[in-house]
């Protein structure tokens, strides 16, 4: 009976380590969050990130697959900067960030996955496409940004007498705001889906697609990241590889029938 | 209490054997599928398609983006493309007198479909999709009835893991729609689709950026216009949803689809595009979240040859 009770605790720890993605950890939020500066390494060509919020030759710095698997946590918040070229695949942080900096006049276009977003700035001169819903959006002098989900406030800011940023909305946008030179150039609201269009300051959305005074949004913004309900019918396209699972079942097979030898002897 | 842990242990083992043995006929039936995939389709590619391109109207476009190609069947071929128009048949698609062709009629033999067989074979087959310089070289699938019908089965109809590449439902060749987009599997073995994903890398892009589209009635060329990571979202979500557009009836519509793959697309590819233009869309999965897709979208840019009407 022993033997038995101890062989069903061997299989079910072996179980949870195969069926757990390789190197996941129990995740803990920290209140307050962790501030993380991520940036591409220009000589390893790799992206690598220290603690922190800006760079540091001093600091010991870190892959990024560790931050992504180990380190992050909901509520974290995220510094890029640097050259962050290149840009060949995106970044999918995969939790949700309370803050989200895109350093001013960063190279390369950094694409980043999220699950939400509270503070999002993408500062001058930055071109960044994000793939979040986001709470709070922040542009700057000369910036372009792509958001691939609702934001609930997007705010232009620009230091000249002119709006020079440009953004995409494909979710909705509950307020847009912009101000030049300190001075609040429009305040529009409620777009509708997939209809924001700022193109180098001037809002190219038409006007029957948003609103000029704060009502009531028709339709409560939904979160593409954690909205409940079916998926859409779209063909499933992934390879499942059947044998690695019956690999694992033999590898614990194995495993559990030699520690009993072990224990017989 | 020996005798039962000895049971036990023996147990264990031959259980672990079984796995393993189970293990190994999968990923034997797993390779053999790959063999058998390849060979199929294999068989189906024409020897040689060079006598194609020797034999094709001459474009008679100067450069235009827009469709080029002899002008009689070039107006028939934008006519036909109108859902409204309903069906033409490939005989539409010929000049029908040489006073409205441009090209003389000695330099015209109208092409040869280098698939027919591969049509006549089976009549699920919507078209052949080739991209130069990789492997994607494979015959597309529609079938309306069951649109996942050929997604794990190959062009014989037996099971087969790779499947084939699938024409969506609501795309449709003829009447061309606006947008044909086209769904593979992403194998580890970078068959079907499994190499689309470089088309991260700008540079991979730029060296592959012509897609061509065989259908019964011409050959069709694309470049690549933009590429981007998605995914499939729920019912409720309201979001861009690439794999729902299909038709463009108004410019709107096309401004909508059009500016959306542009913003989402991971680098510039120069190439632009008009109310008026037909895409090509690929889709295979990604895994970089739940529901994860990689998406190449190409423009049309000319149709290169026309192809005769089946023999009845």
């Amino acid at each position: 009976m022993k033997a038995i009770k101890k062989i069903i605790s061997i299989l079910a720890i072996a179980a949870l380590m195969v069926i757990l993605p390789t190197g996941h950890s129990m995740v803990v939020s920290a209140a307050g969050g962790t501030t993380f500066y991520v940036f591409y390494d220009n000589t390893e060509k790799v992206w690598r990130y220290i603690y922190g919020n800006h760079a540091d030759e001093e600091a010991e710095s870190y892959t990024l697959s560790q931050l992504i698997n180990t380190d992050l946590k909901d509520g974290d918040l995220i510094v890029m900067g640097g050259d962050l070229l290149p840009i060949d695949n995106p970044i999918v942080f995969g939790k949700h960030l309370q803050n989200l900096t895109i350093m001013p006049y960063c190279t390369g276009s950094p694409i980043v996955y999220a699950n939400g977003i509270d503070e999002c700035y993408v500062c001058n001169n930055v071109t960044a496409i994000v793939h979040s819903d986001v709470t709070n959006a922040y542009l700057y002098d000369g910036s372009v940004a792509n958001f691939d989900g609702n934001v609930q406030n997007l705010t232009i800011t620009d230091s000249s007498s002119e709006i020079t940023a440009t953004a995409n909305v494909t979710g909705t946008v509950a307020h847009l705001s912009a101000v030049a030179d300190g001075h609040p150039e429009w305040d529009y609201y409620n777009f509708k889906a997939n209809t924001l269009s700022v193109k180098n300051g001037e809002v190219t959305t038409a006007v029957a697609n948003y609103s000029t005074t704060p009502s009531a949004p028709e339709t409560t913004p939904k979160n593409p990241s954690n909205g409940s309900g079916e998926y859409d019918d779209v063909p499933k396209t992934g390879e499942r590889s059947v044998s690695v699972w019956f690999f694992a079942a033999a590898t614990i097979c194995f495993a559990a029938s030699f520690l009993l030898r072990r224990k017989e002897k | 209490m020996d005798n039962k842990r000895r049971i036990i242990t023996q147990i264990l083992a031959l259980a672990g054997i079984v796995f393993l043995l189970a293990g190994g006929i999968f990923l034997l039936r797993s390779r053999l599928q790959d063999r058998d995939s390849e060979e199929a389709f294999d068989s189906l590619r024409p020897v040689s398609q060079e006598s194609s391109s020797e034999t094709a109207i001459p474009d008679c476009d100067g450069g235009d983006e827009s469709l080029s190609g002899a002008v009689a069947s070039e107006s028939v071929v934008r006519e036909s493309s109108s859902p409204e128009q309903g069906e033409t048949t490939s005989a539409d698609i010929v000049p029908e007198s040489s006073e409205e062709a441009e090209i003389p009629a000695e330099e015209s033999p109208v092409a040869q479909n280098p698939y027919l067989a591969d049509y006549a074979l089976n009549a699920d087959m919507a078209a052949w999709i080739q991209v130069p310089g990789t492997v994607i070289d494979y015959p597309v699938m529609w079938t309306p009835r069951d649109e996942n019908y050929y997604l794990n089965r190959g062009f014989d109809g037996k099971e087969n893991k790779n499947g084939c590449l699938i024409l969506d439902t609501d795309s449709c060749v003829n009447p061309l729609t606006t947008n044909l987009i086209i769904h593979g599997h992403n194998m580890k073995s970078g068959a079907m689709f499994g190499s689309l994903t470089k088309y991260a890398d700008s540079s991979y892009g730029s060296e592959h950026k012509t897609i061509y589209l065989y259908t019964p009635d011409c050959k069709r060329e694309y470049e690549v216009i933009a590429v981007f990571y998605s995914q499939v979202y729920r019912k409720t979500d309201q979001v861009f949803k690439y794999y729902k557009f299909f038709q463009a009836d108004t410019e709107e519509q096309f401004t909508d689809f059009y500016d959306n793959i542009k913003a989402l697309s991971l680098y510039d590819t120069g190439v632009t595009a008009s109310f008026g233009d037909h895409f090509i869309t690929l889709s295979t999965c990604s895994y970089h979240v739940e529901q994860g897709r990689f998406v190449v979208v190409a423009k049309e840019t000319k149709i290169t040859d026309i192809y005769l009407p089946a023999a009845e």
